[in-house]
C-alpha cells in the first residue's frame, strides 16, 4: 500500500497515462489502475472525481456525459494537449527519481 | 434462495445520495457522477455473488466516508460554498428583518391601543412606569423574534430548505416565491402604519402623542440591548463553529 503523500503525488500521472490509452471513466480508471499495480495502489474511490476535476478546470483533460452500453449516463474524460504536455514532464520527474533511488539502491562496492 | 427482505437498492442509493447532498461541496453533477460510481461498484460486486445488500454496503464503503470526502469536493468546489453560504446568509438577515419587524409592529399597535384606553397622565404620575413597561415589552419582543428565529433554523431548517431548494432552482417559481414575499411584507407593513394611523385618530393626538414619548426614551433602553444581544450570539455561533472546525 502507498502512503497518503505518495497517493496525491501519483494520482494525476496515473490517470494521464490511462488516459492515454484512450477516453475512459472514474471506475474504470480505479480498475485499471487497480489492475496494472496488482492491488498495491488502492484509492479511496470517491477521492478520485474532485482531482479528476481539477484536472478538467487545468484543461488536462476534457469531459463529456453520454450514455453508456448499461443505459445510465457516465461521464466520459479524455485527455487533452495540455495534459500530454504535463505527462510529459510528470514522465520525466518520475523517471529521475526512479533513476536515482535505483542507482542508490545498486549493491555497489563500498567506496571508503 | 428468494427471500423477502426489506432493504430496496434503488432506495438506499437514493438515502446514500440525499444524505451526501446535505452538504454544498457537492453539487449535484458531482452527485451524478458519485453515484454512477456506486451503482457501476454495485453491479460488479453484484455478479461476484454478493447479495444486493451487501455490494451497496461495500462499494458506499469502497467510495469513502462522507467526511473526508466533503473536504476534497471543498477544495475543487470552493466558489459554489462560497456562493451558497452568501445565500443563507441573506436568506437569514431577511428572516430575521421580516420576523422582528412584524412583531414589532404588532406589539407596538396593540401596547398603544392598551396604553391609550387607560387614562394615564405623565405629567402627573411621571415618566418612569410607562417607560420600563414600554422599554420590557420591547426586549421581550426582541427575545421572542430571536426565538422564533432559532427555532424557524435550527428545528425546521431542514425542512424550510428543503422546501426552499426546489423553489430556487426554476427561474418561475423563483420570480413567483419573491414575488409572493414581497407582496405578503408590503400588505403586512401597510396594515401596520394604517393601524397606527387609526390609532393616531381614535386615541387623540394627545395621548398618541405621549405613547410615541415612552417608545422613543424606551427605544434608547432597547436598541442597545439588542445589538449586544446579537453581538454576543454572532461571537456564540462563530465559537461554537470554530470548535466543530477542530473536533
Amino acid at each position: 500500500m502507498l502512503t497518503k503523500e505518495l497517493v496525491a503525488a501519483s494520482t494525476v500521472p496515473l490517470v494521464l497515462s490511462v488516459l492515454t490509452r484512450g477516453e475512459s471513466y472514474g471506475y474504470e480508471l480505479i480498475q485499471r489502475v487497480r489492475e496494472l499495480s496488482g492491488g498495491r495502489i488502492e484509492w479511496t474511490e470517491g477521492m478520485l472525481y474532485p482531482v479528476l476535476h481539477w484536472m478538467e478546470e487545468e484543461d488536462l483533460i476534457e469531459a463529456e456525459w453520454r450514455e453508456a452500453e448499461t443505459g445510465r449516463k457516465r461521464k466520459y474524460y479524455r485527455l487533452r494537449k495540455e495534459g500530454r504536455k504535463a505527462l510529459q514532464e510528470e514522465q520525466q520527474q518520475w523517471l529521475s527519481v526512479h533513476e536515482t533511488l535505483t542507482k542508490l539502491w545498486k549493491p555497489q562496492p563500498r567506496l571508503n | 434462495m428468494e427471500t423477502t427482505t426489506s432493504f430496496e437498492l434503488n432506495q438506499a442509493i437514493q438515502q446514500w445520495r440525499e444524505n451526501l447532498g446535505q452538504s454544498p461541496a457537492f453539487r449535484s453533477e458531482n452527485l451524478n457522477e458519485l453515484e454512477s460510481h456506486l451503482r457501476d461498484s454495485i453491479a460488479t460486486l453484484q455478479t461476484r455473488g454478493l447479495s444486493a445488500e451487501e455490494a451497496f454496503v461495500v462499494a458506499t464503503g469502497r467510495i469513502g466516508q462522507g467526511g473526508p470526502l466533503e473536504a476534497e469536493f471543498c477544495k475543487v468546489n470552493g466558489r459554489a460554498i462560497w456562493l451558497d453560504r452568501m445565500l443563507w446568509m441573506l436568506v437569514g438577515i431577511q428572516i430575521w428583518g421580516l420576523v422582528a419587524s412584524l412583531t414589532g409592529s404588532v406589539v407596538r399597535n396593540a401596547l398603544s391601543w392598551g396604553w391609550g384606553s387607560i387614562n394615564y397622565n405623565y405629567k402627573e404620575n411621571g415618566l418612569t412606569l410607562p417607560i420600563a413597561l414600554f422599554s420590557l415589552v420591547q426586549v421581550l419582543v426582541i427575545a421572542a423574534s430571536l426565538a422564533l428565529c432559532w427555532w424557524l433554523v435550527v428545528r425546521k431548517g431542514e425542512k424550510l430548505g428543503a422546501r426552499l431548494t426546489p423553489l430556487l432552482k426554476r427561474r418561475s417559481t423563483l420570480v413567483a416565491t419573491c414575488a409572493g414575499l414581497c407582496l405578503f411584507s408590503l400588505i403586512a407593513y401597510a396594515l401596520g402604519y394604517v393601524m397606527q394611523a387609526f390609532l393616531a385618530r381614535s386615541l387623540g393626538v394627545r395621548t398618541f402623542g405621549s405613547i410615541a414619548i415612552y417608545f422613543s426614551y424606551s427605544q434608547l433602553i432597547a436598541w442597545p440591548i439588542q445589538v449586544i444581544t446579537m453581538v454576543i450570539l454572532t461571537l456564540a455561533l462563530a465559537r461554537k463553529r470554530l470548535r466543530l472546525n477542530k473536533a
